[in-house]
């Protein structure tokens, strides 16, 4: 665990400082929202909402963070339990979006570009992809929150990455 | 390797925070220990007055409200002032 997140936490479990947990939400959105974004194929307001359901059951639960895996991968995880909650609840829109992409001229654009490509996978391809990808995060790490082999993971995310690229193609040499 | 799907999927996960922590820390529940607080305060006062009315009667106990007041608003007031401070020192 990073020590200046193993500090933060203590901080938060030791006297309910909010400010060190807002530190760690601060520290942690963009790996939570990025996850969520993917996951929800580029549904911001949904990706959001989540991200705070996440939060806040990180907080109820901070206490039984042991500290074996990183702070952002045990707030993945529970941001993708929160999806999977919200999911059985109310299953959202996945359809594939007929609409060509954009043409490449910045980070807002590729992002929206790359939550759109998103929608021709899969469930189980887009969380692959989504944990993999931009959460800092190992194969193995992945793995254990979707609960799957390891092999598993690997052979999705390598299909999901096949469905991808011709997708992606107006973005080559840009990135 | 520019343009690869790996690389775009890495940079398109930058996300400015944009108001989210403040959203998120308006959520969390109140702060541990405010409300049991302010239930023992009312829980004790409830419990004197019925202990005064069972011992003393009705009419002493109208009568110990009434001459109490002054200080019981007068510590109102104080406990007011003391939670606002406290409340603007925290904020910051």
């Amino acid at each position: 665990v990073d020590s200046a997140d193993a500090a933060l936490v203590a901080r938060v479990l030791a006297a309910d400082d909010r400010h060190a947990f807002a530190a760690i939400v601060r520290r942690h959105q963009a790996a939570v929202r990025g996850l969520l974004r993917k996951l929800t194929a580029g549904d911001h307001a949904l990706a959001d909402d989540l991200a705070q359901e996440a939060f806040l059951r990180a907080y109820r639960r901070l206490s039984t963070f042991e500290g074996r895996a990183k702070l952002s991968t045990w707030l993945c995880q529970i941001a993708y339990r929160a999806f999977l909650d919200g999911r059985s609840r109310k299953a959202p829109v996945m359809d594939a979006d007929p609409t060509p992409p954009s043409e490449p001229q910045a980070r807002p654009l590729l992002r929206h570009d790359v939550e759109r490509a998103l929608r021709c996978l899969t469930d189980d391809e887009r969380a692959a992809i989504a944990l993999t990808f931009g959460q800092d995060m190992t194969h193995a790490e992945a793995a254990v929150i979707l609960g799957w082999p390891l092999g598993t993971l690997k052979s999705t995310v390598a299909r999901g990455l096949e469905k991808l690229e011709p997708r992606m193609r107006p973005w080559r040499d840009t990135a | 390797m520019k343009g690869d799907p790996r690389t775009l999927l890495e940079h398109a996960a930058e996300i400015d925070d944009d108001g989210f922590s403040d959203r998120v820390m308006r959520a969390l529940p109140a702060p541990r220990g405010a409300t049991p607080r302010a239930a023992v305060v009312v829980g004790f006062t409830t419990a004197a007055c019925a202990l005064s009315y069972v011992v003393a009667g009705k009419e002493a106990l109208a009568r110990g409200l009434t001459g109490a007041m002054p200080a019981v608003l007068l510590l109102g007031v104080m406990f007011m002032l003391l939670t606002a401070v406290t409340a603007i020192a925290a904020e910051d």
